[in-house]
Protein backbone atom coordinates (compact mmCIF):
# COMPACT_ATOMS: atom_id res chain seq x y z
CA UNK A 1 0.00 0.00 0.00
CA UNK A 2 2.83 2.34 0.93
CA UNK A 3 4.60 1.60 -2.33
CA UNK A 4 1.41 2.39 -4.25
CA UNK A 5 1.05 5.77 -2.52
CA UNK A 6 4.67 6.68 -3.20
CA UNK A 7 4.31 5.71 -6.86
CA UNK A 8 1.06 7.68 -7.16
CA UNK A 9 2.65 10.75 -5.59
CA UNK A 10 5.66 10.46 -7.90
CA UNK A 11 3.45 10.08 -10.95
CA UNK A 12 1.27 13.07 -10.02
CA UNK A 13 4.27 15.32 -9.30
CA UNK A 14 5.94 14.38 -12.59
CA UNK A 15 2.70 15.11 -14.48
CA UNK A 16 2.51 18.49 -12.72
CA UNK A 17 6.16 19.28 -13.50
CA UNK A 18 5.75 18.38 -17.18
CA UNK A 19 2.52 20.37 -17.57
CA UNK A 20 4.02 23.41 -15.86
CA UNK A 21 7.17 23.29 -17.96
CA UNK A 22 5.11 23.04 -21.13
CA UNK A 23 2.93 26.00 -20.19
CA UNK A 24 4.79 28.33 -17.84
CA UNK A 25 8.31 28.22 -19.26
CA UNK A 26 7.54 29.59 -22.73
CA UNK A 27 9.53 31.90 -24.98
CA UNK A 28 8.59 35.52 -24.29
CA UNK A 29 6.05 36.88 -26.75
CA UNK A 30 4.03 40.06 -27.04
CA UNK A 31 0.29 40.23 -26.59
CA UNK A 32 -1.03 41.72 -29.87
CA UNK A 33 -2.39 45.23 -29.56
CA UNK A 34 0.24 46.41 -27.10
CA UNK A 35 2.59 49.33 -27.65
CA UNK A 36 5.35 47.00 -28.86
CA UNK A 37 2.97 45.06 -31.15
CA UNK A 38 0.29 47.51 -32.31
CA UNK A 39 -2.64 46.37 -34.41
CA UNK A 40 -4.61 48.12 -37.15
CA UNK A 41 -8.36 48.72 -37.21
CA UNK A 42 -9.05 45.12 -38.25
CA UNK A 43 -6.83 43.63 -35.55
CA UNK A 44 -3.81 42.73 -37.71
CA UNK A 45 -0.45 43.24 -36.06
CA UNK A 46 1.36 46.12 -37.82
CA UNK A 47 4.75 45.22 -36.38
CA UNK A 48 6.04 43.10 -33.52
CA UNK A 49 9.10 44.56 -31.82
CA UNK A 50 9.89 41.84 -29.29
CA UNK A 51 13.57 42.81 -29.59
CA UNK A 52 12.95 46.32 -28.25
CA UNK A 53 10.57 45.03 -25.57
CA UNK A 54 13.16 42.57 -24.25
CA UNK A 55 15.92 45.18 -24.51
CA UNK A 56 13.84 47.70 -22.55
CA UNK A 57 12.97 45.10 -19.90
CA UNK A 58 16.61 43.99 -19.52
CA UNK A 59 17.86 47.58 -19.43
CA UNK A 60 15.29 48.56 -16.79
CA UNK A 61 16.29 45.64 -14.58
CA UNK A 62 20.04 46.25 -14.82
CA UNK A 63 19.84 50.04 -14.55
CA UNK A 64 17.47 50.00 -11.58
CA UNK A 65 19.69 47.46 -9.81
CA UNK A 66 22.73 49.71 -10.21
CA UNK A 67 20.72 52.80 -9.27
CA UNK A 68 19.39 50.99 -6.21
CA UNK A 69 22.90 50.34 -4.92
CA UNK A 70 23.87 53.98 -5.54
CA UNK A 71 20.75 55.21 -3.74
CA UNK A 72 21.40 52.86 -0.83
CA UNK A 73 24.94 54.19 -0.47
CA UNK A 74 23.71 57.80 -0.63
CA UNK A 75 20.96 57.24 1.94
CA UNK A 76 23.33 55.46 4.34
CA UNK A 77 26.44 57.42 3.47
CA UNK A 78 27.67 58.29 6.94
CA UNK A 79 27.23 54.76 8.27
CA UNK A 80 28.94 53.20 5.25
CA UNK A 81 31.71 55.81 5.42
CA UNK A 82 32.40 54.79 9.02
CA UNK A 83 32.65 51.17 7.89
CA UNK A 84 34.94 51.94 4.97
CA UNK A 85 35.54 55.19 3.02
CA UNK A 86 36.42 53.04 0.01
CA UNK A 87 32.74 52.14 -0.50
CA UNK A 88 31.81 55.70 -1.47
CA UNK A 89 35.07 56.25 -3.34
CA UNK A 90 34.61 53.08 -5.41
CA UNK A 91 31.01 53.92 -6.26
CA UNK A 92 31.99 57.53 -7.06
CA UNK A 93 34.36 56.20 -9.72
CA UNK A 94 31.47 54.21 -11.23
CA UNK A 95 28.82 56.96 -11.11
CA UNK A 96 30.04 58.93 -14.16
CA UNK A 97 30.33 55.67 -16.10
CA UNK A 98 26.66 54.84 -15.40
CA UNK A 99 25.63 58.37 -16.43
CA UNK A 100 27.53 57.98 -19.70
CA UNK A 101 26.06 54.52 -20.42
CA UNK A 102 22.55 55.79 -19.66
CA UNK A 103 22.94 58.72 -22.06
CA UNK A 104 24.33 56.54 -24.86
CA UNK A 105 21.58 53.94 -24.29
CA UNK A 106 18.83 56.55 -24.60
CA UNK A 107 20.43 58.17 -27.65
CA UNK A 108 20.68 54.77 -29.34
CA UNK A 109 17.10 53.96 -28.35
CA UNK A 110 15.86 57.21 -29.86
CA UNK A 111 17.68 56.41 -33.11
CA UNK A 112 16.28 52.87 -33.12
CA UNK A 113 12.70 54.05 -32.52
CA UNK A 114 12.99 56.49 -35.46
CA UNK A 115 14.47 53.82 -37.71
CA UNK A 116 14.29 50.24 -36.41
CA UNK A 117 17.08 48.16 -37.90
CA UNK A 118 18.91 45.00 -36.78
CA UNK A 119 22.11 47.05 -36.51
CA UNK A 120 20.33 49.53 -34.22
CA UNK A 121 19.11 46.70 -32.02
CA UNK A 122 22.64 45.28 -31.86
CA UNK A 123 23.90 48.69 -30.71
CA UNK A 124 21.29 48.71 -27.94
CA UNK A 125 22.28 45.21 -26.86
CA UNK A 126 25.98 46.16 -26.83
CA UNK A 127 25.32 49.18 -24.60
CA UNK A 128 23.07 47.09 -22.37
CA UNK A 129 25.85 44.55 -21.86
CA UNK A 130 28.01 47.37 -20.46
CA UNK A 131 25.57 48.10 -17.66
CA UNK A 132 24.90 44.42 -17.05
CA UNK A 133 28.64 43.98 -16.40
CA UNK A 134 28.45 46.77 -13.80
CA UNK A 135 25.72 45.07 -11.76
CA UNK A 136 27.99 42.58 -9.90
CA UNK A 137 30.72 45.25 -9.66
CA UNK A 138 28.52 47.76 -7.78
CA UNK A 139 27.01 45.03 -5.62
CA UNK A 140 30.52 43.90 -4.66
CA UNK A 141 31.33 47.39 -3.34
CA UNK A 142 28.89 46.74 -0.49
CA UNK A 143 30.76 43.59 0.58
CA UNK A 144 32.80 45.37 3.33
CA UNK A 145 29.53 46.70 4.76
CA UNK A 146 27.94 43.27 4.70
CA UNK A 147 30.99 41.75 6.42
CA UNK A 148 30.86 44.42 9.11
CA UNK A 149 27.18 43.74 9.69
CA UNK A 150 27.77 39.99 9.81
CA UNK A 151 25.93 39.32 6.55
CA UNK A 152 27.58 36.61 4.45
CA UNK A 153 28.06 38.18 0.99
CA UNK A 154 28.41 34.69 -0.55
CA UNK A 155 25.60 32.58 0.96
CA UNK B 1 -41.71 30.49 18.67
CA UNK B 2 -42.28 27.20 16.87
CA UNK B 3 -39.42 24.74 17.53
CA UNK B 4 -38.61 24.34 13.84
CA UNK B 5 -37.99 28.09 13.58
CA UNK B 6 -35.63 27.90 16.55
CA UNK B 7 -33.83 25.01 14.90
CA UNK B 8 -33.51 27.00 11.71
CA UNK B 9 -32.22 30.21 13.36
CA UNK B 10 -28.49 29.42 13.00
CA UNK B 11 -29.01 28.69 9.30
CA UNK B 12 -31.03 31.86 8.80
CA UNK B 13 -28.23 34.00 10.33
CA UNK B 14 -25.70 32.15 8.16
CA UNK B 15 -27.82 32.75 5.08
CA UNK B 16 -27.96 36.50 5.86
CA UNK B 17 -24.14 36.57 5.80
CA UNK B 18 -24.04 34.43 2.68
CA UNK B 19 -23.95 37.24 0.07
CA UNK B 20 -20.82 38.75 1.68
CA UNK B 21 -19.29 35.31 2.09
CA UNK B 22 -20.12 34.41 -1.50
CA UNK B 23 -18.56 37.68 -2.70
CA UNK B 24 -15.40 36.87 -0.74
CA UNK B 25 -15.37 33.38 -2.19
CA UNK B 26 -15.83 34.73 -5.72
CA UNK B 27 -12.95 37.16 -5.20
CA UNK B 28 -10.76 34.36 -3.85
CA UNK B 29 -11.44 32.05 -6.78
CA UNK B 30 -11.05 34.80 -9.35
CA UNK B 31 -7.66 35.51 -7.80
CA UNK B 32 -6.79 31.81 -8.06
CA UNK B 33 -8.02 31.79 -11.65
CA UNK B 34 -5.85 34.84 -12.48
CA UNK B 35 -2.78 33.16 -11.01
CA UNK B 36 -3.49 29.98 -13.00
CA UNK B 37 -3.95 32.03 -16.19
CA UNK B 38 -0.62 33.74 -15.54
CA UNK B 39 1.03 30.34 -15.37
CA UNK B 40 -0.60 29.17 -18.58
CA UNK B 41 0.15 32.48 -20.27
CA UNK B 42 3.79 31.55 -19.81
CA UNK B 43 6.04 34.15 -21.38
CA UNK B 44 3.24 36.43 -22.62
CA UNK B 45 4.06 40.12 -22.16
CA UNK B 46 0.62 41.56 -21.53
CA UNK B 47 -0.79 44.86 -22.77
CA UNK B 48 -0.49 46.39 -19.31
CA UNK B 49 3.12 45.28 -18.92
CA UNK B 50 3.99 46.62 -22.37
CA UNK B 51 2.40 49.98 -21.55
CA UNK B 52 4.15 50.25 -18.16
CA UNK B 53 7.52 49.32 -19.68
CA UNK B 54 7.17 51.77 -22.57
CA UNK B 55 6.06 54.58 -20.25
CA UNK B 56 9.08 53.99 -18.03
CA UNK B 57 11.44 53.81 -21.02
CA UNK B 58 10.04 57.01 -22.54
CA UNK B 59 10.26 58.90 -19.25
CA UNK B 60 13.86 57.81 -18.67
CA UNK B 61 14.75 58.62 -22.29
CA UNK B 62 13.30 62.13 -22.05
CA UNK B 63 15.08 62.80 -18.76
CA UNK B 64 18.43 61.47 -20.01
CA UNK B 65 18.30 63.44 -23.27
CA UNK B 66 17.40 66.61 -21.31
CA UNK B 67 20.50 66.09 -19.19
CA UNK B 68 18.69 65.22 -15.99
CA UNK B 69 20.84 62.97 -13.85
CA UNK B 70 19.43 61.18 -10.77
CA UNK B 71 20.97 62.64 -7.65
CA UNK B 72 22.18 59.16 -6.64
CA UNK B 73 24.41 59.17 -9.73
CA UNK B 74 26.06 62.51 -8.93
CA UNK B 75 29.43 62.60 -7.20
CA UNK B 76 28.99 64.46 -3.93
CA UNK B 77 31.43 65.60 -1.26
CA UNK B 78 32.73 63.09 1.25
CA UNK B 79 31.03 63.08 4.65
CA UNK B 80 32.69 65.15 7.33
CA UNK B 81 34.16 62.95 9.99
CA UNK B 82 34.21 64.56 13.40
CA UNK B 83 37.35 63.48 15.23
CA UNK B 84 36.86 61.82 18.60
CA UNK B 85 37.36 64.20 21.56
CA UNK B 86 40.64 63.85 23.43
CA UNK B 87 40.50 61.62 26.48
Amino acid sequence: MNKKRILTALLLSSVLAVSLSLTACKTPRLEPGGVYAPTNSVGQVIYNDIGLALADASWKLAYETVLGVMEFERENRQALWDISPDIKRSLDSIRPIVVDIRLRWNQARQIYEANPTPAGLTTLQTIMSEIERLVPVVQAQLTPAKAQLGINPNP
Amino acid sequence: MPPFIVALLPYISLASRAPAALADLARFWSGVRDEIMKWFAGGLITLEHQRALMDWAKADQAAALRGDVPVALTVEADPVTTPAPPV
